[in-house]
């Protein structure tokens, strides 16, 4: 028994040392797929780039399946994949799916491959931040300066501008004014809107002069929230990698009472 | 034991710890000529035909009364026997290869001088006859082996050439990464933990790109002493192994050359005396044809060169003082080759000098050592699309040593200083550092009844990292009727390290990198333990070890542990050498953050074992070797790393590939194993010795790897078999 044991032994050892096989791979069971790209509110469109994870996944859109479902709506969307050609000139799988995200929308994306599992990538879009008009301020030079705050996170918007529609020769004209840092509030994040200023600017800008009185036919508010994985570079990805992420992009119309409309020169 | 910490207001300052140890060390030198008093016998021992000291012959005197004294000689050959009777004295000196000595002396008070020289007995077909137990230079001290030529000319390489790497990985304590890449570990540490020193020189990079060649032919060897553990005090910045190598000084009576001409391998060694019997020269060079001659001999390219130069200058300047200078260099370039073409290329460069001048005063029972040294190593690595890295180690240094004889005791002690310029340059990074470190050191031996006992405290000082290290060190044996018992343990630090890329996986480019400041100093703390029986027919030995390992890595975050036992049979016949080496072994590295793994060196199961017979004027020897593979991190997976950029649609740039580890250390490369044949045939012409040689190596054509990226899944095996010839002459 034994010296059975002992030969068994030895044989195995003789057939381990045998053995020369070297693969680097840990199984064939690992994490598919790396996924790139984001979901913009301004596309009719998204594309995502699909590498696949050697040695688990095949480079075949044929056999990779890739759904954008948007949960908070229940819908889905099958994507349709294509061999597309980098900037190298070697191949990559390009993925689009034709849907309109929206704000506060939370979205997956689910790739996967027959015998290779599933990556599912998630991110939210950034909800709307309503904007609420407060008092309008005047300083000790007589500039006029409006406050508006920006409901929700006390955190600032990627990008935040104001356009002004009015009326020039009874055509209606836009003109956008961007603006950097505001302040972090109770209940959300302020501006103070330069009203005199931009004024001014605006109409330098149309070649009126500075005592011209237009007709302000709105003030609409642009803020784009980026998704946070811009900023922190992760993703929420399970069993697989890359990047995916959101920009959220809203507009809002602010309705001014006359006064404050004459206030800052401009007529209702 | 953490020396650095501070404890209590009374503690002493770092730099008054150095200053309260060279207080002590200047005393005990002040100290000495106490002892001058009394009669004292001092002297050299040579070998009668070409006036090589012999390190480590065994020195007795006795007196008319029954007094009776006795020590070993230092690796110049001195000796000193002091707080003897003045009288007459039956002096009586042997050494392992050589008659035993016998006269008599007359002793008188303050001192004599004698020069000792003694006669090899008969060498046949390179087997020493041992005509008394065998007795290494200053026995024990904690040495793994002490290496002398014959053992180095009887291990069977691809040249007639015999080289001191071809032994030192029989040995199980040692094991190449590779046949290629000039790695090798030793009981579980990284290669960039051993420490070689080429007559007191430092050098980073002592093995061949080609593994079983080293810098040292073994026909340039007078001895080595291997350290695998529990180091003398006066070895330190390495945690794993001390190999000293002492080379010989020249024939200073006749001239001699050694000349091989192998494909793998070819060299030239002269040697003979300047001014005869007081100083001699040893030149030696060796180059490889293999690139070019390759193709011819093997399946495929052998796509690598190496070469190596020695000089080495010897000279007794009066009957107790000596002065010799070395130098050397050496290059390597292995390709890494395939049917498809060259897919890279390392390199690397090694070469320094240095000067040894030793004194054995008249009045003082101290031998004295005076050292200075200059060393470089510019190593690099580079292949198509990818960044190029490359490494450059510049140190300059010396040594002040004294050597305290007390009869069966003595005491050694020193200081030590070096500074070093360290270059690396990977991924596109470089950086570049000055550091320095002075070191005092202070050892003891006392030999009595079988016992032997080595203490020993090390003292280094970083000042670039502002860093003070303590390092006991202790070495006990007892020997009785061939059983040798030892065991030691030692603290050690480690400032200059090795770094590897993680996409090779047999680490074939090192980048030597300081601690990172802030870091604390890796270190181990060694203990041995083991058992010998040695004897003329052979011997068989059993060492077991355990090292406690801590602050390793790039920012000194893994500790860890290596620990095993390793056996050695070695039967000696008139006709017949054997030997069967194993080792078992296991290292763990681990984190706050991880799990213990494995790291690359770890390999547990070693097996070697050779054999050479000779019949007449042939000479056949057979060598297998088998190591487990090296363990290595697997991938989950590859892929392309994309920068998304906002506004573009999806990214279209084809990314950079980046991996996903899986569970570190779970895997291993597959088993190394190789037969290596060799077939010798001497004749001796008159003065001429000729050796007509025909090797075939890797026998069965075994696939073993040497290079692997685990990024790209490149492939590059160790050599396949070859077969090469090889003649050589001995003048």
């Amino acid at each position: 028994m034994t010296r059975r044991l002992l030969l068994t032994v030895a044989l195995a050892s003789v057939l381990a040392a045998c053995d020369n096989t070297l693969d680097p791979f840990e199984s064939a069971e690992g994490p598919p797929f790396a996924v790139y790209g984001y979901l913009d509110t301004e596309r009719d469109t998204h594309v995502v780039r699909i590498e696949p994870v050697q040695p688990v996944a095949p480079f075949d859109p044929s056999r990779i399946t890739a759904v954008l479902r948007d949960e908070t709506a229940g819908v889905a969307v099958e994507m349709d994949g294509a061999v597309v050609t980098l900037d190298d000139g070697t191949p990559g799988l390009a993925y689009a799916a034709a849907m309109r995200v929206q704000s506060g929308h939370n979205y997956t994306l689910a790739v996967r491959a027959e015998g290779a599992g599933t990556t599912t990538a998630r991110a939210t879009v950034p909800a709307l931040r309503p904007a609420q008009v407060e008092t309008l301020e005047r300083d000790s030079t007589g500039r006029l300066f409006l406050p508006l705050l920006l409901r929700g996170p006390s955190l600032p918007p990627t990008r935040f501008s104001v356009t002004y529609a009015v009326e020039v020769d009874a055509d209606s004209v836009m003109v956008e004014v961007p603006y950097n840092a505001g302040q972090d509030a109770a209940g959300g994040y302020r501006y103070r809107l330069q009203v005199s200023r931009d004024r001014l600017a605006l109409l330098s800008r149309l070649r009126r002069a500075p005592t011209d009185t237009l007709r302000l036919l709105g003030l609409i508010i642009n803020v784009r929230d980026d998704g946070p994985e811009w900023a922190t570079g992760t993703s929420d990805i399970a069993n697989g990698f890359g990047f995916f992420s959101t920009i959220g992009r809203t507009t809002q119309t602010v309705v001014l009472p006359p006064e404050v409309i004459r206030e800052i020169g401009f007529s209702p | 034991m953490l020396p650095t910490r501070r404890r209590t207001g009374r503690s002493l300052s770092p730099s008054k710890k150095v200053k309260w140890l060279a207080a002590c060390l200047l005393l005990l030198a002040v100290g000495l000529p106490a002892h001058a008093q009394r009669a004292m016998l001092r002297g050299r021992v040579v070998d009668v035909t070409d006036m090589q000291p012999l390190g480590g012959a065994t020195v007795q005197v006795q007196h008319e009364s029954g007094y009776d004294a006795g020590t070993s000689t230092d690796e110049d050959g001195y000796f000193v026997l002091t707080r003897l009777m003045p009288g007459r004295y039956a002096l009586r000196v042997s050494f392992v290869g050589y008659a035993p000595f016998a006269d008599t002396v007359l002793v008188e008070t303050g001192g004599d001088q004698v020069r000792i020289a003694l006669t090899p007995t008969a060498v046949v077909a390179g087997e020493v006859t041992v005509d008394e137990p065998r007795t290494d230079p200053a026995p024990g001290e904690g040495r793994l082996v002490s290496v002398r030529p014959a053992e180095v000319r009887g291990v069977p390489t691809l040249t007639p050439a015999s080289d001191l790497a071809a032994y030192l990985t029989t040995l199980p304590a040692f094991s190449p990464t590779s046949d290629r890449g000039g790695q090798v570990s030793v009981r579980g540490g990284e290669p960039t933990q051993n420490l070689f020193l080429l007559d007191g020189i430092p050098v980073y990079q002592p093995f061949h790109v080609l593994g079983e060649f080293s810098i040292v032919p073994g026909e340039a060897l007078a001895f080595a002493d291997v350290y695998a553990g529990a180091f003398p005090a006066r070895y330190g910045g390495r945690i794993a192994s001390t190999i000293d190598v002492t080379l010989r000084s020249g024939n200073k009576h006749a001239y001699e050359a050694h000349a091989a001409l192998a494909p793998l391998l070819s060299a030239v060694q002269v040697e003979g005396p300047l001014v005869r019997g007081k100083v001699s020269a040893l030149v030696s060079v060796r180059e490889s044809f293999a690139r070019r001659i390759g193709p011819g001999i093997a399946a495929g390219k052998l796509p690598f060169d190496f070469g190596d130069r020695l000089v080495r200058l010897h000279a007794y300047l009066t009957q107790t003082s000596s002065l010799s200078a070395t130098a050397f260099q050496s290059d390597d370039r292995a390709t890494l080759a395939t049917a498809m073409g060259d897919a890279g290329t390392v390199r690397w460069k090694s070469e320094g000098a240095g000067m040894r001048f030793s004194y054995l005063p008249t009045a003082y029972a101290v031998l004295a050592e005076i050292e200075v040294f200059g060393t470089r190593l510019d190593s690099e690595f580079s292949a198509p699309g990818a960044m190029r890295r490359r490494s450059l180690v510049e140190e300059v240094g010396g040594n002040f040593g004294f050597r305290y004889l007390l009869g069966d005791s003595e005491i050694r002690f020193g200081i030590q200083a070096r500074t070093d310029h360290l270059l690396a340059l990977e991924a596109r990074r470089e950086r570049e550092e000055y550091l320095t470190e002075g070191a005092a050191y202070l050892e003891g031996a006392w030999r009595g009844h079988g016992f032997r006992v080595y203490p020993g405290l090390r003292v280094s000082t970083f000042p670039s990292r502002s860093q003070v290290v303590l390092e006991p060190r202790l070495r006990a044996e007892w020997e009785r009727g061939g059983h040798l018992f030892h065991a030691g343990a030692a603290l050690v630090h480690q400032e200059i390290g090795g770094r590897y890329t993680s996409a090779d996986l047999a680490d074939v480019f090192v980048a030597w990198v300081p601690v990172p400041e802030g870091s604390p100093l890796p270190q181990a703390q060694q203990h041995v333990a083991g058992w010998s029986l040695s004897g003329p027919g052979g011997m068989v030995g059993l060492e077991a070890y355990y090292r406690d390992l801590q602050h390793l890595g790039d920012a000194g975050a893994l500790d860890g542990h290596a620990q095993g036992v390793e056996a050695r049979v070695e039967i000696r016949r008139r006709a017949l050498t054997a030997g069967i080496d194993g080792a078992l072994s296991s290292v763990r590295y681990r984190s706050a953050t991880a799990a213990p793994f494995p790291p690359p060196t770890d390999r547990p199961v070693r097996l070697g074992t050779h054999i050479t017979g000779t019949y007449r004027a042939l000479e056949a020897s057979a060598r297998w070797t088998y190591a487990d593979g090296s363990a290595y991190t697997p991938l989950r997976g590859t892929y392309r790393r994309v920068e998304v950029m906002q506004g573009a649609g999806y990214p279209t740039d084809p990314g950079t590939r980046d991996t996903s580890d899986g569970r570190t250390g779970s895997r291993r490369l597959p088993a190394t194993h190789r037969l290596d044949l060799v077939l010798r045939y001497n004749r001796t012409l008159g003065p001429v010795r000729l050796a007509v040689q025909v090797a075939l190596r890797n026998a069965y054509d075994r696939a073993n790897v040497f290079y692997f990226n685990r990024l790209t899944g490149e492939r590059y095996n160790q050599l396949p078999r070859t077969l090469a010839f090889g003649l050589r002459l001995d003048v």
